[in-house]
């Protein structure tokens, strides 16, 4: 009964601890806030603005035409004029645009009277955003001048121009299944769950429990008459209540403000997300097993933990294009299997039982490196 | 004075291994691995194509899907309901579905246009749009033969359209930020808490010197980094800088020099590693992910755009993929240099007006 009470008061220091640094306490609460504005925000990989140099030398009726319609849309903005080809390079070198487009001389004549003419996309390679991306865009402007050239050769030709002559064309719809207006906010959404809950988790546990080291305060810890996996506990309690509020606002901003429709089951969302906050606790738990310096556990849980779990959690770039040997290492990623069942319960809707191998995964997970933390944390005793 | 200084600073950091290793490591690490991982090309996607029309085009049109590396078909030929298409998504079986609807060719060949339907499972959001204008693009291309005009992409600086290519600057400016702005924002803080900082305080070093004197250190650690990445990407990929070294080198030190002079006065500012190294994290956060590397500016929206202009990773982002890929000159980095110096002399000024000799 006094072991509670004083676990219990153990609890309480370390509520003091973190209540005393408001400054920390502030970074954690505002970040998930400022990642949830700006992922859904300002982060877009919708390309927008393009800047286009055009290289026009007929400047006819067909290329000023084609011009506008590409221009009009807000993909591209035509911003200079090249008065010769050679100067693409430059342009590209001074970004002063992404793309060029290169007509052919005679461009409108060659298109009446040999029917084909010849237009050269020159993309920038360095830039990652644009690609093909662009060529397409300039494609779909072209097959909508296709009908007003049809209408143009009919005239020519005296409105007896066999149908087969003109341009095949098809034309897609297409549907984005579950996020209908692809809004990047719901890929991220999950994404931002789990780089906050890793962050807060096991960075801020593991520096904790690391600076008692550091400063020789674990050994008062210890003789003490609670049991040292209590103490440990008692650490890590007081993040657990952060991330729980970092989840709650992380879910309740992405209702209200991004309109991100939890269609699964809340109450599963928020049980697979307790299972990853205890895995991320116990990795911090662990990191700070193995280390004794604050600095060590700040450079291994940020770059150890960090750094896979933005680049290879499929957050940002997808897991599919990656080679098969990276492939394997997201595997290990926690982090990963937490944001694939969260995309599947609050993105696309379907219960538990679509994404249970995630969970048990997540689940494998916690008892490896609990019982890891705890067969290290006897051996330093 | 600042030669004691600097001394006393590499014999700290010569002491700390754990420091000598990441500084090692981690750009032969980040270089060795990351640029496989930042890749926004998918191959394999899985397409169930369900051919309503079943003539010569429909299926003309699913071989030519199925021959590029990009598509998988798992359903070629399935007529009737797309319902089952449909399924096969939600059971994650499926990435794509398109729909080829009956008349298909009478339609093309007689009203010279015909429509098809496609649907992605979006709730990975990057694999579906790739993946749709993949597919998109061939469906244009199926056409294109018929097209008056002929268009030819042609991809500069990257004839292969390689995605690892561009992400290579960006990942060794990646590296280097991480490395130069976290351990310096751990330095100061550091020394307060193990108590050294009094006896700094007591001395007679000038501000400026103590500054200088905790930058310098960094300053050849970020060459170190910097070197490290550049070989690494030289060794691997084959990659070396079309523009100046030189004057790529000049730019990362002016870069180095402010972001670890930010390290310097967030840890002026903290009074424990905790506060220090979450401060850092949350700055270089938002400059990382603002700075149009992973998503272009031009389509942030305009409060998102001004912070991007305040942030020097955006310059230095620019200018490590213009020199390094393009081989720009000088002259045409000039604008991004000017703002990266602007950068460096607010921090340099405002690390000394932070460090307060009083504790």
């Amino acid at each position: 009964m006094n072991d509670w009470k004083r676990f219990i008061s153990f609890v309480g220091k370390e509520f003091m601890h973190i209540l005393r640094d408001t400054r920390t306490l502030m970074v954690l609460l505002v970040m998930p806030v400022l990642m949830i504005i700006l992922f859904g925000f300002a982060l877009s990989t919708e390309i927008k603005n393009v800047k286009v140099a055009v290289y026009d030398p007929s400047h006819d009726a067909a290329t000023t035409r084609i011009i506008a319609q590409i221009e009009s849309g807000e993909y591209f903005t035509v911003t200079s004029q090249l008065a010769d080809r050679e100067e693409v390079l430059e342009a590209f070198r001074d970004n002063s645009a992404d793309i060029a487009l290169i007509f052919e001389e005679n461009f409108h004549h060659r298109i009446l009277h040999d029917g084909r003419a010849d237009i050269q996309i020159v993309i920038d390679g360095a830039n990652t955003n644009v690609g093909s991306m662009a060529v397409y865009y300039v494609n779909s402007v072209l097959s909508g001048y296709y009908e007003e050239l049809a209408q143009e050769l009919m005239l020519a030709a005296g409105g007896d121009v066999a149908s087969a002559e003109l341009p095949m064309t098809i034309s897609t719809s297409t549907r984005m299944l579950y996020n209908p207006q692809m809004e990047s906010a719901f890929n991220f959404v999950p994404g931002v769950m789990g780089m906050i809950l890793m962050l807060v988790c096991a960075m801020m546990t593991s520096v904790s429990i690391v600076r008692e080291k550091e400063r020789g305060n674990m050994e008062v810890l210890l003789v003490s008459p609670v049991k040292p996996f209590l103490i440990i506990i008692s650490k890590v309690i007081p993040y657990f209540v952060i991330s729980i509020i970092n989840l709650a606002t992380i879910i309740l901003l992405s209702t209200l403000l991004l309109k991100v429709p939890i269609s699964g089951s809340l109450i599963w969302i928020v049980v697979v997300s307790l299972i990853f906050i205890m895995v991320s606790l116990s990795i911090g738990m662990f990191v700070s097993t193995i280390v004794s310096k604050q600095e060590e556990a700040i450079l291994i849980s940020s770059m150890v933990l960090m750094l896979p779990t933005l680049l290879l959690s499929g957050m940002l770039f997808p897991i599919e294009g990656m080679p098969k040997a990276l492939q394997y290492c997201s595997y290990v990623v926690p982090a990963k299997w937490y944001i694939d069942s969260i995309r599947v319960m609050m993105i696309q809707g379907l219960g538990i039982r679509y994404c249970m191998n995630c969970v048990l995964i997540l689940l494998g997970f916690l008892v490896t490196i609990v019982s890891f933390s705890v067969i290290k944390f006897k051996d330093r005793l | 004075m600042i030669r004691f200084l600097i001394e006393k600073e590499f014999k700290q950091l010569w002491r700390n291994k754990l420091i000598i290793i990441v500084v090692a490591l981690l750009p032969c690490l980040v270089m060795l691995v990351f640029p496989w991982a930042t890749t926004m090309e998918i191959k394999n996607l899985r397409i169930a194509v369900v051919d309503n029309d079943r003539s010569a085009m429909s299926v003309l049109l699913t071989e030519k899907i199925a021959s590029t590396e990009y598509f998988d078909v798992i359903e070629a030929g399935v007529g009737g309901v797309s319902a089952d298409a449909l399924r096969e998504v939600e059971y994650g079986r499926a990435d794509i579905v398109l729909e080829i609807p009956a008349g298909f060719e009478k339609d093309l060949t007689l009203e010279r246009h015909a429509q098809v339907q496609i649907s992605a499972n979006a709730v990975n959001g990057t694999k579906a749009s790739i993946g749709t204008s993949y597919l998109e693009a061939i469906i244009m291309d199926f056409t294109a033969a018929s097209a008056p005009i002929h268009t030819e992409p042609i991809y500069l600086f990257n004839p292969a359209m390689d995605y690892k290519i561009p992400m290579i600057p960006a990942l060794i400016m990646l590296v280097l930020s991480i490395i130069v702005g976290f351990l310096p924002a751990m330095n100061i803080v550091t020394e307060k808490e193990s108590g050294t900082i009094e006896q700094i305080n007591v001395s007679p070093v000038p501000k400026m010197t103590f500054i200088i004197g905790k930058l310098i250190p960094y300053w050849v650690i970020g060459v170190v980094v910097f070197s490290l990445a550049m070989l690494v990407s030289w060794l691997i990929y084959g990659l070396t800088p079309a523009g100046s070294t030189f004057l790529l080198y000049g730019v990362a030190m002016l870069f180095i020099l402010g972001i670890s002079g930010l390290g310097l006065i967030i840890s002026n500012y903290s009074n424990t590693m905790q506060q220090a190294m979450f401060t850092i994290f949350f700055v270089v956060i938002i400059f990382i992910l603002l700075c149009g590397v992973f998503t272009p500016i031009g389509s942030m929206p305009d409060w998102a755009q001004a912070i991007a202009r305040f942030n020097p990773f955006t310059y230095f982002a620019q200018i490590m993929s213009m020199i390094y890929l393009k081989g720009s000159t000088l002259e045409d980095v000039l604008p991004q240099i000017f703002s990266l110096l602007i950068f460096f002399v607010f921090i340099f000024t405002w690390a000394i007006l932070s460090y307060k000799k009083r504790g």
